[in-house]
């Protein structure tokens, strides 16, 4: 009877075991989807709320103008 | 007792598939995320022209290959405002300024070696080619259908004779000298080199005040006084941008968005026909220098 509690005992902490191992990967997983979520919103140049992101609007209106010194690039001759 | 067992093996069988599938869906998204690294890290590469580390051997022609496409890159960068005959103008003389600088140069360096005694032929052949150049630039028509292939032709030529002086000169001179004529050159300029200077500044003040007009209008405030002051020089380009950029700021997300849009737009399409213009060139030869 001992024998066969403690056969019960064994199977119970490899069930616990296992479900742990389970609740770590789910953890991984949902941490790796969420992280990779945020990256692409990112990139996209717009946040969550739909609006534009400061820096990429002034960079698109500044890509617009002409800077007076800026130069042609030809090579030095010495 | 033995269903119980049963029972457990089961549960424990099922873990181990729920697990297992976990396992190979994490190695999936890992190996996904892994080529997607790999391929921007390429891109990036190609965008940046970051030098790798190659062998010796090949480290010249990779150098050579990375100059060569650097150039092309500002090229293609150069011609996106040549959609506009303003925008034409303003790199053609630029262009011209870069010849004027480098004749003005090149004319000093042989007064230098006819002092030592050198033979300078070779050289000042070189730069009546630079000249020539030179006088072509100067009659090329901002308005013409072609002025982009023009532009592209004269840069690459005047980027070759410009190297092939630089090549002769160092047959003829030891480091050391060079290093010397380079420092004494370091801030030569001329009236023809001031006056260039002025063209430019005056036509890309134009050019911004015409932006910054249709900016204004897309805000729906145009500012003429302010645009005015700009085109006069009594106030500089980031005075007027920090004025646009905070009356973007105050406006609604939706018609900040629709300001993004318009230009973003603008800016692709503007990209897109530099990078065809280029791929055009090259497939018919054009881009390499030497005229049509």
């Amino acid at each position: 009877m001992e024998k066969v509690m403690e056969a019960d005992r064994n199977m119970n902490k490899k069930i616990i075991s296992l479900l742990f191992l389970l609740i770590v990967m789910i953890s991984v997983t949902l941490s790796y989807a969420y992280f990779n979520q945020q990256t692409s919103s990112d990139d996209n140049q717009t946040g969550s709320n739909g609006d534009v992101n400061q820096n990429t609007l002034t960079t698109e209106i500044d890509s617009l103008f002409l800077d007076e010194n800026q130069n042609i690039e030809i090579g030095d001759m010495i | 007792m033995a269903m119980k067992g049963v029972n457990a093996m089961k549960k424990i069988t099922h873990l181990l598939l729920v697990l297992m599938l976990m396992t190979a869906v994490l190695s999936s998204a890992f190996a996904v995320q892994a080529d997607d690294h790999d391929q921007n890290n390429s891109d990036d590469e190609n965008e940046n022209h970051e030098k790798v580390n190659e062998t010796d051997d090949s480290h010249q022609n990779e150098t050579d290959h990375e100059n060569e496409s650097s150039f092309n890159n500002e090229t293609e960068h150069e011609i996106r405002v040549m959609n506009t005959s303003l925008g034409a103008r303003i790199r053609l003389l630029q262009l011209e300024k870069a010849l004027i600088l480098n004749i003005l140069k090149g004319n000093m360096t042989v007064q230098v070696l006819k002092n030592l005694d050198v033979n300078t032929t070779s050289l000042e052949t070189i730069l009546e080619n630079l000249t020539d150049v030179l006088d072509t630039v100067r009659t090329a028509d901002p308005d013409a259908n072609d002025s982009v292939q023009v532009f592209v032709q004269l840069k690459n030529e005047s980027k070759n004779f410009t190297k092939q002086f630089r090549d002769t000169l160092r047959l003829l001179l030891d480091n050391e000298t060079i290093a010397r004529i380079k420092e004494q050159l370091r801030n030569i300029t001329n009236d023809e080199l001031q006056d260039c200077k002025m063209k430019i500044r005056h036509w890309v003040r134009e050019f911004n005040r015409n932006q910054l007009y249709r900016l204004f209008g897309l805000v729906g405030e145009v500012n003429t006084s302010l645009l005015e002051k700009y085109l006069n020089g009594n106030v500089t380009l980031d005075q007027v941008r920090f004025h646009l950029h905070k009356l973007v700021n105050q406006m609604t997300k939706e018609k900040r968005y629709m300001i993004f849009s318009e230009i973003k737009e603008e800016n692709i399409k503007s990209k897109i026909h530099a990078h065809e213009t280029m791929k055009n060139m090259e497939h018919h030869g054009k881009g390499h220098g030497g005229r049509p």
